[in-house]
């Protein structure tokens, strides 16, 4: 009654794929470390069919997550654009393309993190989707087909506003305000990033204590390449004290009262976040 | 073999610590003392307990394969280990294990408390080969022998050992491959112990629920409190992780995002109301709700170092 089974039948139960601990940087006897090894784009892939990351020319593309770096992924050309509040979540792995129809620049997985995938869309083009990256540059974007079971499909009724000037964070649910909070963010030496960013995970925080959950952004400090053990990435969180409020001293993260996260945790993964 | 651990020692480990995360001090006492350690096995598979801490401190690693020369058997995404007076926690995160021969084990967490000579374990979206097992309320020393295990390996949950000195030891899962389980001699008489603390009585003082957090700019644990208005010793009575709210650790179903007072929906935000929105899944989230719209997010346990 020998039974090997080396998968699991959930598609996110490889670690390997679960690209977001497994940056080249962990010296780790895994096989991770080749899913990040950047390849130039493998020829259009066409055709109006959803592109399963499965296929074998496309194993070796970066994975779009907070520790990707897709230097030719195409720019957010309109950052302060409003969108239609579709998010996506893709139901497999997903190859990004360049443009619709375009070039493989990367791979989506089903998680960031601990939570699954749910990206914003900010253009369409029939089936294909432009969709913000969570991986860097900031700005990052690309596209994914969505014919077929590719994605799940989903209405956000919220955006969050950052006014960096004002310290001021606010969240709108269908266009109205329904909060807002003084913040704190990034010193002038390490500045929280303007531009369009989403919120890519919610963290149960189980190492860090300086905030019980962390919801990590899109975004990546321009100027800490990495922190801690991380891609210096961009959050928003809370913090033991109020030192924070109102002032210009985090490392690029957006600190919020406890108030502002107990809100700020009940907006859908994909939430834009508009940082000014 | 007492359970009391001191240094971590053995051959054979490929563990390796992230930066920046490997910090403990064993407290200076003669005592007994807590510690924690999320994995261990003994057996042909030798793997010396890590992360380890003993008397105080907090350890983490992110490990991808243990052991780390020769076929990997075991993925996790976080470890976490913690001790300090009286109280020690452990917690493996993201837990897929492969043993040749044996169904696939997966678990989402597994996290073993022991505070004041009592211990607690809570398991969340614990998967043996295809089958998913639902725990609630976990007494200790429960033996389980799911199908996809029998005559392979048994399990015990919460198992919790009164050690000579008088301390406690809980070890949350623990998998005992058979003595004559159709596997790789190897394998026989195997065991994996996943999250074990081991703690003695406390001093009685409470754990104010987290005021004294600790962090440090340009650290991301925070664990060696370099930077002035917090240090470690503001630690105490301190679980990890519970910073801020009540995710005090020690109760079972606090996996599922149900630590309310952070601010965290409980289950089925979203999603209907019904439990945590999954539907084959196994996950929850990922699905638009009943008008469509985008669910609200269940936070779930794991560790990322963002900018702070």
């Amino acid at each position: 009654m020998e039974r090997t089974e080396s998968s699991s039948s959930r598609p996110a139960g490889s670690a390997v794929r679960r690209g977001g601990l497994f940056a080249p940087r962990r010296l780790l006897a895994t096989t991770a470390a080749a899913l990040l090894l950047l390849a130039s784009g493998c020829g259009g892939d066409g055709g109006g069919q959803p592109s399963a990351a499965g296929a074998e020319n496309h194993a070796a593309l970066p994975e779009a997550t907070t520790y990707g770096d897709i230097d030719n992924a195409p720019k957010d050309s309109d950052p302060n654009a409003p969108t239609d509040g579709e998010v996506l979540h893709p139901k497999r792995e997903l190859v990004v393309h360049d443009a619709a129809n375009g070039s493989p620049i990367a791979r989506l997985p089903v998680k960031q993190i601990s939570s699954p995938t749910w990206v914003p869309v900010i253009q369409r083009e029939g089936d294909w989707a432009q969709i913000l990256l969570p991986s860097r540059p900031n700005g990052s974007t690309g596209w994914i087909n969505t014919a077929g079971d590719a994605v799940e499909s989903a209405k956000n009724q919220y955006v969050v506003n950052v006014d960096l000037e004002s310290f001021n964070l606010e969240i709108l649910k269908d266009g109205e305000q329904i909060g807002q909070w003084t913040v704190g963010i990034g010193e002038p030496a390490y500045p929280t990033p303007p531009g369009r960013a989403f919120i890519i995970a919610s963290i149960e925080e189980t190492v860090n204590d300086y905030s019980p959950i962390v919801l990590p952004l899109s975004a990546h400090s321009e100027s800490h390449t990495t922190f801690g053990g991380g891609p210096g990435t961009v959050g928003i969180h809370t913090w033991p004290d109020q030192s924070f409020v109102g002032k210009a001293n985090s490392d690029g993260c957006i600190r919020v009262t406890k108030e502002a996260l107990d809100e700020l945790v009940k907006v859908p993964l994909g939430t834009i976040v508009n940082i000014t | 073999m007492s359970r009391k651990r001191a240094a971590v020692l053995g051959t054979g480990i490929a563990s390796v610590l992230v930066a920046g995360g490997m910090v403990f001090a064993p407290a200076a006492s003669a005592e007994a003392q807590d510690s924690a350690y999320a994995l261990a096995a003994d057996g042909i598979i030798d793997i010396t307990p890590v992360p380890h801490v003993v008397g105080s401190g907090k350890d983490h690693l992110i490990a991808a394969d243990l052991p780390g020369t020769g076929k990997a058997v075991l993925h996790a995404g976080v470890f976490n280990a913690y001790a300090d007076k009286g109280k020690a926690s452990a917690s493996t995160a993201e837990l897929k294990l492969e043993l040749p021969g044996v169904p696939v084990i997966e678990a989402n967490l597994i996290r073993a408390s022991c505070e004041d000579l009592e211990g607690t374990t809570s398991i969340a979206d614990l998967r043996i080969g295809d089958q998913q097992i639902s725990l609630d309320q976990i007494k200790p020393n429960t033996n389980l022998v799911p199908a996809a295990l029998e005559g392979i390996a048994s399990i015990t949950l919460n198992k919790q050992d009164s050690n000579g000195d008088g301390s406690l030891t809980v070890t949350a899962l623990e998998v005992n491959v058979l003595k004559k389980a159709p596997v790789v001699n190897d394998l026989l008489g195997q065991s994996i112990d996943l999250s074990s603390a081991t703690c003695g009585k406390g001093d009685g003082k409470g754990d104010d629920g987290g005021d004294h957090c600790d962090h440090g700019k340009g650290d991301h644990d925070g664990d060696n409190g370099h930077h002035g208005d917090r240090d470690r010793h503001g630690d105490k009575g301190h679980h990890h992780g519970d910073c801020g709210g009540d995710n005090g650790g020690d109760d079972n179903g606090d996996d599922d995002g149900d630590n309310g007072d952070n601010g965290g929906d409980d289950n089925g935000d979203g999603n209907g109301g019904d439990d945590n929105g999954d539907d084959g899944n196994g996950d929850g989230g990922d699905q638009a709700d009943e008008n469509g719209n985008a669910p609200a997010p269940t936070p779930r346990p794991g560790h990322l170092d963002v900018t702070g």
